[in-house]
């Protein structure tokens, strides 16, 4: 069983964005996944293109015309690309941002890469939608007050 | 908050960034238009004869459109999406004409209908983004 908590990750003026960090680990999870692309030519592009979007997002708002569904989670859309970053939008100023991989297959429960990314993202969905249904989570002046630490199954 | 985050953005090539910025102004566009002619994407695909997921892929920010894609989407709903400076500069040489009026003088009230018309310079009218006053 793993615990995380989802942190600020990077605040603008209207947007927060928020990111998963599993206790006893040292960088959160967007973190993880920016140290692990940033120096990855392969996908220099497509990863340049997200940091830059994630930018985007924060100064105009996270339009629900931007995202990707993803089951219960979004992924972030670079069209041509197999790099996939997953996050869930909680609103158009609040995104949780977790992490990704390479996509290798037309269904991320194929990609071993992406999965575990994928799973833990709709995990966080599931998890935050029902907080703030049961209001153990609110969203006060568009920040998240409340439970943030939620355990993750092993077996999830 | 996130220095790593900050230094990749700081990092991202200034043609990534315009391509970037254009696909977004392009879409927000699309979308205003949309919104203003009271239509939906589903609307715009079934004028394209696109699917409406086909769009929906379009419309979120890093779509690299053809500019044969952006013709056509300007020719089905009617209005441009580009603006080049040039253009831009044409466009703000026209002039303001009120076409019509009316008072209605038993109540005192004055109701003005008035459909304000640009004019361009050549005396042909342009209407893009025109309110009833």
């Amino acid at each position: 069983m793993k615990r995380y908590k989802i942190t600020l990750f990077k605040h603008y003026s209207n947007v927060r964005l928020y990111t998963v960090h599993y206790d006893g680990n040292n960088a959160n999870e967007t973190d993880s996944f920016i140290a692990r692309f940033s120096e990855d030519s392969t996908y220099a592009k497509d990863f340049n293109k997200i940091i830059y979007w994630i930018d985007k997002m924060g100064k105009n708002g996270a339009l629900e015309r931007y995202f990707r569904n993803e089951d219960y989670a979004v992924a972030l859309p670079v069209e041509t690309s197999k790099l996939r970053l997953y996050c869930y939008r909680i609103s158009e100023n609040i995104i949780v941002l977790g992490n990704g991989g390479i996509k290798t297959s037309k269904k991320a429960k194929d990609s071993s890469d992406c999965y575990p990314h994928f799973k833990l993202m709709n995990h966080v969905a599931k998890k935050v939608y029902w907080a703030l249904k049961e209001q153990k989570l609110e969203l006060v002046n568009d920040k998240l007050v409340g439970k943030l630490t939620f355990n993750y199954p092993d077996n999830e | 908050m996130s220095k790593i985050f900050d230094k990749a953005l700081s990092n991202v090539p200034q043609d990534i960034k315009n391509y970037i910025d254009h696909s977004f102004d392009l879409v927000d566009q699309i979308h205003e238009i949309l919104e203003s002619q009271g239509k939906t994407q589903r609307e715009l695909a079934t004028m394209l004869g696109k699917k409406e997921s086909e769009i929906s892929k379009w419309m979120r920010g890093t779509h690299n459109f053809t500019l044969k894609s952006i013709a056509k989407i300007e020719s089905a709903l009617g209005e441009s999406i580009i603006l080049t400076p040039a253009k831009a500069k044409e466009l703000s040489t026209t002039k303001m004409v009120v076409v019509s009026a009316t008072i209605n003088r038993k109540s005192g009230y004055q109701s003005h209908e008035s459909a304000i018309w640009k004019e361009n310079t050549d005396g042909s009218p342009y209407k893009r983004g025109l309110k009833t006053a």
